[in-house]
């Protein structure tokens, strides 16, 4: 009864957030614009020459994935806790870090989940070959996972400071670079043929160490940052 | 072991000990560094293989051990603080973090210099300093993030989450970024391999490292004094204290 | 050795001579501000006791 009902409650976030996010579609749709403006300017950059972006091409797409979710981090729990939703969660006895895990998988299927299925697109227009895709989305898919998490702490500690999103910047950025090397190793290894097994392995350790202290942290961040 | 630990977390009784044992500290420190010094400079032999440059050593090598050691002293006290609500070990991580972020300064610093005459370029993007570069990064977080609090109550605990997030975190960081280079093309540090060295030439290595963990000891003391001053603001042993020193 | 040959220590003295600056220049600085800090700590502690007894 008590685990079916936490279940439900989880749900219930998760619709209600997905609510929200079909009423504020612009909203949602923003990081993704600002994630192909980025990939955009590269060529511009540096060089219009397929052959130089290839070669660069994993690098441009897994920074601009993660400049992309830190984005979309500002918004994850900023509205929840200036309406005081947060306060009542925290404060409801439900388990919390259940309730803001529950948050950041929205926010993935949100913002991760669609720059997953947006990269064979941005890949392409840098040079990749085909059979890279399913390495790319594969990288991205786990990833964004762990970014969302780690950013889900930086976000959850920052909430309660004016103007904080420089500072989430600086806080998760130095946090999230293991992802970054993995995910962009990986591809590279792809386009050169060679295996991905470890990377990716490595990357999906990486998702399930911080998937499962990542909740404890946000919760115990989020008390501080909600008690006034 | 319980009743000496309480004593020790009572904020009066830490000041007089930070005041009574930071002279022994610095002054120890002080002549331990010199001392060091010395050794490095003149009285170790040349290196084989380095002549003259590998000097840098002796202040490069503690500085970068010291760099990693404070932030682990930091995130032990930050966590010692959430746990038990110690305030005075919030008071002891917040003192921690400047004088590791210096630390971590010096042995980049360093270390861009001794890059200079080993590798002929200032900086290379070698997994050691690299995950140094990220140390400092960690560091100025830190600190970025306890200012942005007014509230200090609120500033220890949030700090201290990310301490402990950081700390989890460092041994990720680090063995990434060795595994960074060498996932597809051979090692570019074994350059700087080092071989077994002299006791001629250790020694002053690991007396530097005493003295710069004295001398840590010692600015701890200070900013360890004033943070408590900062957060009892009106606690009665103040009048005493304040008076006297 | 003559202290010039010290000095020099061969093509090297700019670069250790430079490393050893900045390390001294370094702990001279992270010492100086936590005293600093600190003296600032204590004089606005003692201003407060004043006022305080001045006070009511």
């Amino acid at each position: 009864m008590q685990s079916s009902g936490l279940g439900a409650l989880v749900r219930l976030v998760i619709v209600r957030d997905l609510r929200l996010a079909v009423r504020h579609w612009d909203q949602v749709i923003q990081p993704l614009i600002f994630f192909a403006i980025i990939t955009t300017l590269f060529p511009l950059a540096i060089s219009p020459a397929l052959d130089e972006l290839r070669r660069i091409a994993p690098g441009i797409v897994w920074v601009a994935a993660m400049l992309a979710s830190l984005l979309a981090l500002e918004s994850l729990f900023r509205p929840d806790v200036e309406d005081g939703t947060m306060e009542q969660w925290v404060l409801s006895g439900q388990p919390l870090s259940l309730l803001l895990l529950a948050k950041v998988v929205t926010h993935w299927l949100l913002t991760g989940l669609p720059l997953v299925l947006m990269s064979p697109l941005v890949g392409t227009a840098l040079g990749m070959p085909q059979s890279v895709w399913p390495t790319l989305m594969a990288t991205l898919a786990l990833g964004t996972g762990s970014l969302s998490m780690l950013g889900g702490v930086g976000a959850a500690l920052t909430v309660a400071v004016r103007r904080g999103s420089v500072l989430l910047a600086l806080l998760v950025l130095p946090l999230e670079m293991p992802v970054l090397i993995f995910g962009a190793r990986a591809v590279d290894l792809a386009m050169q043929g060679e295996p991905v097994a470890g990377p990716l392995n490595l990357l999906a350790a990486l998702l399930l160490f911080f998937a499962s202290l990542g909740p404890f942290a946000m919760a115990a961040a989020m008390r501080v940052s909600v008690e006034s | 072991m319980w009743l000496w630990f309480h004593k020790l977390s009572s904020p009066p009784y830490a000041y007089r000990m930070a005041t009574l044992l930071r002279p022994w500290f610095f002054w120890t420190a002080l002549a331990l560094i010199v001392f060091a010094a010395y050794g490095g400079l003149v009285l170790a032999p040349p290196d084989y293989q380095q002549k003259d440059a590998f000097r840098i050593i002796y202040v490069h090598a503690p500085a970068a051990i010291m760099s990693l050691q404070v932030y682990v002293v930091m995130a032990i006290a930050a966590a010692v603080g959430v746990i038990w609500r110690i305030k005075l070990a919030h008071a002891v991580a917040a003192a921690c973090a400047p004088v590791g972020a210096a630390f971590t300064v010096v042995a980049l610093a360093t270390g861009s210099i001794y890059g200079k005459p080993m590798w002929g370029t200032w900086w290379e993007w070698d997994p050691r300093i690299t995950s140094e570069l990220i140390q400092l990064f960690l560091y100025l977080g830190y600190m970025a993030l306890r200012a942005s609090f007014d509230d200090t109550q609120r500033a220890d605990r949030a700090s201290a989450i990310l301490a402990i997030v950081g700390v989890v975190n460092v041994p990720i960081v680090k063995y990434s970024v060795v595994w960074w280079n060498s996932l597809h093309q051979a090692p570019t540090i074994s350059k700087i391999g080092k071989p077994s060295i002299e006791l001629s030439m250790a020694w002053p290595l690991y007396t530097m490292l005493l003295g710069f963990m004295l001398y840590f000891a010692a600015v701890l003391c200070d900013r360890v004094r004033s943070e408590i001053l900062r957060r009892e603001r009106n606690a009665n042993w103040l009048v005493e204290t304040v008076k006297t020193s | 050795m003559s202290l010039r040959e010290f000095i020099a220590m061969g093509p090297y003295g700019g670069y250790i001579w430079g490393c050893y600056g900045v390390t001294v220049a370094m702990l001279i600085f992270s010492a100086w501000s936590a005293r600093r800090s600190l003296r600032e700590q204590i004089g606005a502690a003692r201003r407060r006791l004043e006022m305080q007894k001045e006070g009511p």
